[in-house]
């Protein structure tokens, strides 16, 4: 024997309430947009007709009551049986389907959100229609007779709010919100309170009204956006996309975004608001604009608060960002200062924007400014000289390196910023005849000069002792002559040398041996040593004549600061053991310099404890 | 930069408004160790907090390792270090952890799998469900390609419980569908995909992962039209070679099957770099063998030089930026081979070595 599901209606409308819609406020948006169906559907049948909607907001002895009343297509008793009863159908599936966006039947329910009993009175303009009087409760029953009063033609929606929405219910309120939802829909909307009528949506979207001349236009466009954003825009983008059938206004923010709070955008389907907090609609490079736009063929989802991410979603996204990209190569060629104040302004999503965009990268580089060894340049101006770009993408090591270089005259930019690595590797990608010189303390080290034979022999016994004074650390001394000659030391380690000292750092913390031995795996895997290199510059006079030192206590000290210093210098942390070695260094040779300058004490000897 | 709390806090602020970039993970390196130099344990775990969710989706594993080892180290001294939003972080990063161990073949098995069980032991302790447990069990019998052990693990994952540490749905379903494509059924992968590909389930990674895991099997399976258009849709969603090489090998391979060498050929240009820089040698094989890939059809096609920009400290670069490509491609060969043995002898199994055969074996099947 079969049986049919037993609906419990109460229960449904409050899964709709808590899963689908965001807040009760959106039953005027359902309603309103049923009314806008059926005036849609009355237009196919008489294309001249005009459709009206009127909200009136009245009282009587049963409390508060509003109307929702369209003169649209109206229902036929069977339709209100087939239609407004039958949870989950809709007039509006079948062919004519994509004309309406009210494809989910349960809009109607949303008006138990805020109210216990719907009445709704109907007269279809289908010809020898019934007046028609249905009766909803939420419990779940519903009526159905005709009615004595001969109904105008379209439906008129009756709704009683609960006690806790009759706030919404109020003038003020009830006209905010409306404007909030309708503000753009093309059939008038009026609110009819006591002997007020106010007309919602009087004027047309700001970018489609007609204004007296372009000036005009931007003007209001400006005053547009400042109530939009709360300041006036940096500058108004018209946008329009095919797919999606979609027309707005991006408004250029005058402030630089943060990358956790990107902007959300206004978004109307068919001129009905869906959302105000739309985040996915535009590039993920796009977060410099905040949008109201409207699109006639985006498809909403079911809680017709969001959009579907179909193919036409995806198409017009790609518009959209092409729309941007226009408004960016047009700055370029008409107005090259307010493109400098955008790049100040939205640094990060252009940069962003040029590693993905070969045309907007080659229009955008000459404007970019970098860091280098010599202040800030632009890419033009560095290579004036030379075809050789030469960047470190380590900030420790530029810091280093910045003193070398400029000895050297080279130029190295600093590529320790955001996206500027990856920049300079495109613009050599995209520009043949540049050579990238990708520049770490390693590399430069091929212009210092060696030693001599002469001199090797005469550093040789210094030499040793300070290699073995450095062995605790890891650190192979060198001895070269560089510039500049004010630089005693230059301290070396590579990307994967960090790598490996941060492992062993690490390992030395940790107690547990299934981890140090999954670190000592870690390190296998690289086969190169993790001895870093100080380099000690003979062209130093300091470290002339420290070469003529010969007592190993003093020279193990020596090297030992000369090692921290250089560290330090680098920007490199110490662990706390070079952290001590270095203190009691420095204090060592306090006390030998003040010792040899005191007269001598008895009993006392070099070094301390 | 002074070494104070202040300066670290400032650093962990400048990186929260970066994008996952090398300079970002520099900048929280840089925090965490002025954090050790002060002895300051809270900072120390604040700082390598942010710097594993940089490192493990920007393309160095290594560096998330070795932030969790010491993490964990920090943990099991005195878990007071740590508050209840960081502690489960823990638990859910060592999943990274477990996930990340492929990518290193020089970690021997022994400590592979202990680090499994140990994994296993703490979720256990913690009341955590054991699926998460067999869902990795069953990823490492898949990475040695052990047959038997992945369906059980696959069989026993299935059916245990999900909670709040099991990825979400949208991964899990990406992972039954790697499940069906590591047994060779792409019929039942797509069937697998079906919520995915509907929209229905996304997350971070998918549908973009999706996408470029079928591209291979639907030209096995006579759609090439639909590989067509999952790879115009996937491949714009990779930015940066660091984000994810192994969905960029398995477009280069798409390309080079499909004989659209000229994107290809762009393609490897574009990552090269990045796939003999990175120390995640699992994704640098699947890298190489998508290029080696693309070689073999250049040399299929009848070219015999090849003119491709790879990155000067190469060993292999040339200043003409000309090469043999029967040369080149040997070279190629060679490195998988060396980087297969790695694998195998870790694993113990033959399963590398297999995959380059069936790698090569591809272009024949699908000419």
């Amino acid at each position: 024997m079969e049986h049919n599901f037993q609906v419990d209606l109460r229960g449904i409308i409050s899964i709709l309430s808590k899963h689908l819609y965001s807040g009760a406020d959106v039953f005027l948006r359902e309603l309103l947009q049923n009314a806008v169906d059926a005036i849609r559907a009355r237009e196919k049948l008489e294309p001249d007709f005009k459709g009206q909607i009127d909200l009136r907001l009245s009282s009587d002895d049963e409390g508060l009551f509003l109307i929702i009343q369209d003169n649209g297509v109206g229902l036929t008793e069977a339709e209100v049986h087939a239609f407004l009863a039958t949870i989950g159908q809709s007039s509006k599936r079948g062919e004519d389907a994509r004309d309406f966006i009210g494809q989910f039947g349960i809009g109607l329910l949303s008006a138990f959100l805020v109210a216990d009993k719907i009445r709704v009175l109907s007269r279809s303009v289908k010809p020898d229609q019934p007046s028609l009087c249905w009766d909803a409760e939420a419990k779940g029953s519903y009526e159905l007779r005709h009615s004595e009063v001969l109904i105008d033609l379209g439906s008129q929606v009756i709704l009683r709010p609960n006690a806790d929405f009759a706030e919404l219910f109020e003038a003020e309120s009830l006209f905010d919100l409306a404007q909030y939802f309708a503000a753009f829909l093309p059939y008038p909307i009026y609110l009819h309170y006591e002997t007020e009528v106010r007309h919602i949506n009087a004027k047309p979207a700001p970018w489609r009204h007609d204004y007296s001349g372009e000036t005009a236009r931007r003007e209001a466009l400006f005053d547009y956006g400042e109530t939009r954003l709360g300041v006036r825009p940096f500058d108004v983008v018209d946008v329009k996309t095919d797919a999606g059938n979609l027309d707005g206004v991006a408004f250029v923010l005058p402030w630089t975004p943060n990358l956790a709070s990107k902007p959300k955008h206004r978004l109307y389907i068919k001129n009905m608001l869906l959302s105000d907090e739309l985040d996915n609609l535009l590039p993920d490079w796009a977060f410099f604009v905040q949008c109201v736009l409207n699109a006639n063929d985006l498809h909403p989802t079911a809680s017709r608060e969001s959009v579907v991410q179909d193919d036409v979603f995806h198409t017009c996204q790609q518009e959209l960002g092409d729309v941007l990209k226009n408004y960016l190569k047009g700055l370029a060629q008409q107005n090259p200062q307010k493109l400098k104040e955008f790049i100040n302004l939205h640094d990060l999503s252009l940069k962003s924007l040029a590693l993905q965009d070969d045309a907007l990268f080659n229009i955008i580089m000459p404007y970019l400014v970098f860091e280098s060894s010599l202040g800030r340049i632009s890419l033009i101006d560095y290579l004036q000289g030379t075809h050789t770009l030469r960047y470190c993408a380590d900030l420790n090591q530029f810091r280093q390196l910045a003193r070398v270089a400029a000895a050297q005259n080279l130029i190295v930019i600093n590529a320790a910023y955001v996206y500027a690595a990856e920049l300079l590797e495109k613009y050599a990608f995209l520009n043949k005849n540049v050579v990238l010189e990708r520049v770490d303390s390693a590399s430069i080290t091929t212009s210092f000069r060696a030693l001599s034979l002469e001199e090797r022999e005469q550093s040789m016994a210094f030499w040793r002792l300070a290699d073995e004074a450095l062995k605790p650390f890891n650190c192979q001394v060198e001895m070269a002559r560089f510039e500049p000659k004010e630089l005693p030391t230059l301290y070396v380690l590579s990307e994967e040398q960090r790598f490996l000292r941060s492992v062993e750092q690490t390992k030395a913390t940790v107690s547990s041996d299934l981890w140090s031995g999954l670190l000592d795996g870690l390190a296998n895997q690289q086969s190169i040593s993790s001895n870093a290199r100080l380099y000690l510059n003979i062209s130093n006079d300091l470290i002339e004549r420290l070469l003529l030192l010969r007592e190993p206590t003093l020279i193990t000290r020596v090297c030992e600061v000369l090692y921290a210093q250089a560290l330090l210098l680098g920007h490199h942390s110490l662990s706390s053991q070079e952290m001590q070695l270095f203190n009691r260094g420095i204090l060592d040779l306090i006390d030998s310099s003040v010792r040899a300058v005191l007269p001598a004490t008895s009993g006392g000897t070099h070094g301390t404890n | 930069m002074e070494l104070t709390k202040e300066a670290i806090e400032d650093l962990m602020q400048e990186a929260q408004t970066m994008p996952n970039s090398e300079a970002k993970l520099a900048l929280l390196e840089r925090a965490a160790s002025m954090a050790d130099s002060l002895d300051e344990t809270s900072l120390g775990i604040d700082t390598r907090f942010d710097l594993m969710d940089v490192a493990t989706f920007f393309g160095h594993a290594e560096k998330l390792l070795v932030a969790y080892a010491w993490c964990l180290a920090r943990y099991d001294e005195n878990p007071e270090h740590f508050n209840s939003w960081q502690i489960s972080s823990l638990f859910w990063n060592y999943k990274w952890i477990l996930h990340n161990l492929e990518e290193f073949p020089s970690v021997p098995l022994a400590k592979v799998i202990a680090l499994h069980a140990d994994f296993e032991r703490r979720y256990r302790e913690a009341g955590h469900s054991e699926r998460s447990a067999h869902y990795y069990y069953m990823r490492l019998a898949k990475h040695r390609g052990l047959r038997d052990e992945a369906q059980k693990y696959y069989d026993l994952w299935k059916a245990s419980k999900r909670d709040r540490m099991s990825d979400c749905l949208a991964c899990e379903t990406q992972q039954a569908i790697n499940f069906q494509l590591f047994l060779n059924d792409d019929e039942e992968a797509l069937n697998v995909a079906k919520p995915i590909l509907a929209g229905k389930q996304r997350c971070n990674d998918i549908p973009r992962a999706t996408y470029s895991s079928l591209l291979i099997p639907l030209l096995r399976l006579g759609r090439p039209e639909e590989a067509a258009k999952f790879h115009k849709k996937a491949l714009p969603m990779y930015k940066q070679s660091q984000e994810d090489l192994l969905g960029l090998a398995d477009h280069l391979s798409y390309l080079a099957v499909s004989k659209d060498l000229d994107t290809a050929l762009s393609l490897f240009e574009k990552h090269v770099a990045w796939a003999f820089k990175t120390a995640e040698i699992n994704s640098k094989f699947s890298f190489l063998l998508a290029s080696h890939l693309m070689f073999k059809r250049f040399l299929e096609q009848g070219h015999r030089d090849l003119k491709v920009r790879l990155p000067k400290d190469n060993p292999m670069h040339k200043d003409s930026q000309t090469y043999d490509l029967k040369e080149l491609s040997e070279q190629f060969s060679e490195q998988l081979k060396s980087l297969a043995v790695q694998f195998d002898q870790r694993n113990e199994t033959t399963h590398y070595n297999t995959t380059i055969q069936e790698n090569e074996a591809l272009l024949e099947r699908l000419s």
